[in-house]
């Protein structure tokens, strides 16, 4: 068989669009928040001092090895490793739960603080990107819990390879794109 | 499978692990003056890359994606390294 | 062949909606951008008695003609029932209705509007400000209902297994990643400025402009399906991989 001479993405490349499309979408918001800002450095300045540095610092950590579990299991899977694949999907899952706990530990300490998304221009920020962010994070942990079903009594075959590749795909723009807004919002300092 | 603790995956995990740690040093240390954020945003290119590369596995180049998330990381760091520059002191 | 009769009409009103709604919608009616949300009613108040016949006419022509929406959302729900679904038809089903749906908001809330113009000179400022804000919170935070219609549109062509499917992939995707991105209107009542107001940059130019889009873009593939779906039922195997025709089972050569 003649291997493809150039070198196809993993997953479904739909999939690949989607991503694309979604952090497209979010450098624009990204621009916006610099813009704002730009435009009222002390007003940012101060409300970003009301952030807890170290429960985002935890956030990329649990992000970044739920995507080292995910990514595993992909590796697992095109290996045919099917308990492999479902104790690193499963811790995975696991982790990224740890996520969810700690940004609603953090969302219910701003709330009441009275730091809603109606607060101040930089909060109206927060809010919206981490919420928009949060909402693919939960749209990814279907994602995932899906992936974990199909693994449990589907053949590892190409098109399992396909869903478990895709899905990881979107697991780690949930990552990546956390990557990006924790500094952006949390610490970026003005001299 | 290779063994955990020489897979690819756990060594670019560890390098991002590192990477967050430097980040939060950054914060912490420069107390958020321009330089530390600049370099904040680069260690975080950097780490975005780094899951584009390893994790999503655009290392082998499949086109257009490597191309685009490329851009994607230079854009973001542009807009983030502009936006500090140019923003005034508070 | 019997069962595509009709598709093709349908499926060309999208268009015609579209370009009655952002002519008569949009700019006859200042709604392409809409007036911004931070307004004062004293302004607003202005717009409807200065734009009135404008606005009547806008808003007639938008309601008379923004049901072809749904008749254009048909068309593409048959040509995924007939044309890709087999024994199961939720996604085809979701579709139609999503479209039928999505008819509602844009219908009741230019009866505001028209409303608005219909004898502003009797109406108080703060009450023309209220009709106006009333239809654009009605037009936002009705999105769900056009999220449903393409992401059911996005996941029935994604179950495409022809080899040259009838909708390319990435379109499908398109559409469904547009659904879903309409989420961010749930922003919109919270704001009067901003890029999450109703005149926004996100949630006024990209997320309208992206449905604008995807509504081209989803008639150009949907005549091109059926005619494809033509072209099987007249038994013509198109190399490009007609395999199997679901729904046209029965239909003679």
């Amino acid at each position: 068989m003649v291997a493809a001479t150039r070198p196809r993405a993993v997953g479904d490349e739909g999939v690949w669009f989607f991503i694309t499309a979604d952090i497209s979408l979010f450098a624009v918001l990204f621009a916006a928040f610099m813009h704002a800002r730009y435009g009222a450095p002390g007003l940012f300045e101060d409300s970003r001092q009301a952030l807890n540095t170290s429960l985002g610092t935890l956030n990329t950590l649990i992000l970044l090895t739920s995507s080292w579990q995910v990514a595993l299991a992909v590796h697992a899977a095109r290996e045919g490793l099917r308990d492999q694949v479902l104790r690193y999907l499963g811790l995975g899952m696991l982790v990224g739960v740890g996520f969810a706990v700690t940004k609603a530990i953090e969302y219910a300490d701003k709330i009441r603080a009275g730091l809603t998304m109606v607060h101040n221009d930089f909060f109206m920020f927060y809010w919206a990107l981490t919420g928009l962010h949060f909402v693919h994070f939960l749209v990814g942990m279907v994602v995932l819990g899906v992936c974990l079903h199909k693994a449990r009594r589907d053949p590892l075959d190409a098109r399992f390879l396909i869903w478990i590749e895709s899905g990881g795909c979107y697991w780690h723009m949930v990552d990546l794109l956390w990557i990006m807004i924790f500094p952006m919002i949390y610490l970026l300092g003005a001299a | 499978m290779t063994p955990l603790s020489r897979h690819p995956m756990t060594l670019a995990w560890l390098a991002l692990v590192a990477a967050t740690l430097t980040v939060f040093a950054l914060a912490e240390g420069a107390g958020g003056g321009r330089f530390a954020s600049i370099g904040i945003v680069l260690v975080s290119a950097f780490k975005v890359r780094l899951v584009f590369l390893w994790f999503m596995e655009l290392r082998s180049g499949a086109m257009p994606w490597r191309r685009v998330t490329e851009t994607w990381v230079a854009a973001v760091a542009l807009i983030l390294i502009a936006g500090v520059l140019l923003t005034g002191a508070p | 062949m019997e069962r595509l009769k009709y598709l093709r009409p349908c499926a060309w009103t999208g268009p015609v909606f579209l370009m009655v709604f952002i002519v008569f919608w949009g700019l006859f009616s200042n709604n392409i951008p809409p007036i911004a949300a931070d307004t004062s009613a004293a302004l607003v108040a202005d717009f409807f008695r200065d734009s009135a016949n404008m606005v009547r006419l806008g808003m007639t022509m938008a309601m008379s003609f923004v049901v072809f929406y749904f008749i254009w959302g048909l068309a593409i729900a048959k040509v995924i029932e007939l044309g890709i679904e087999r024994e199961n038809n939720v996604m085809s089903t979701l579709a139609l209705w999503g479209a039928g749906l999505t008819v509602v908001p844009i219908l009741v809330s230019c009866s505001f509007w028209l409303t608005g113009s219909y004898r502003p000179e009797a109406l108080d400022d703060s009450v023309l400000q209220m009709l106006y804000d009333m239809a654009w919170l009605l037009i936002d935070l009705g999105y769900m209902v056009t999220t449903v219609q393409m992401c059911a549109i996005g996941i029935g062509f994604l179950s495409d297994e022809r080899e040259v499917p009838l909708v390319p992939k990435w379109f499908a995707w398109y559409g469904i990643w547009v659904g879903f991105s309409f989420i961010a209107e749930v922003f919109m009542p919270f704001f009067t400025s901003g890029i999450f107001a109703r005149h926004g940059m996100l949630n006024f130019w990209i997320e309208f402009f992206l449905w604008f889009f995807w509504i081209v873009g989803m008639t150009y593939y949907t005549l091109g399906a059926i005619s494809r779906l033509e072209a099987e039922a007249r038994g013509e195997t198109v190399s490009a991989g007609a395999r199997g025709t679901p729904g046209m089972a029965g239909a003679s050569a």
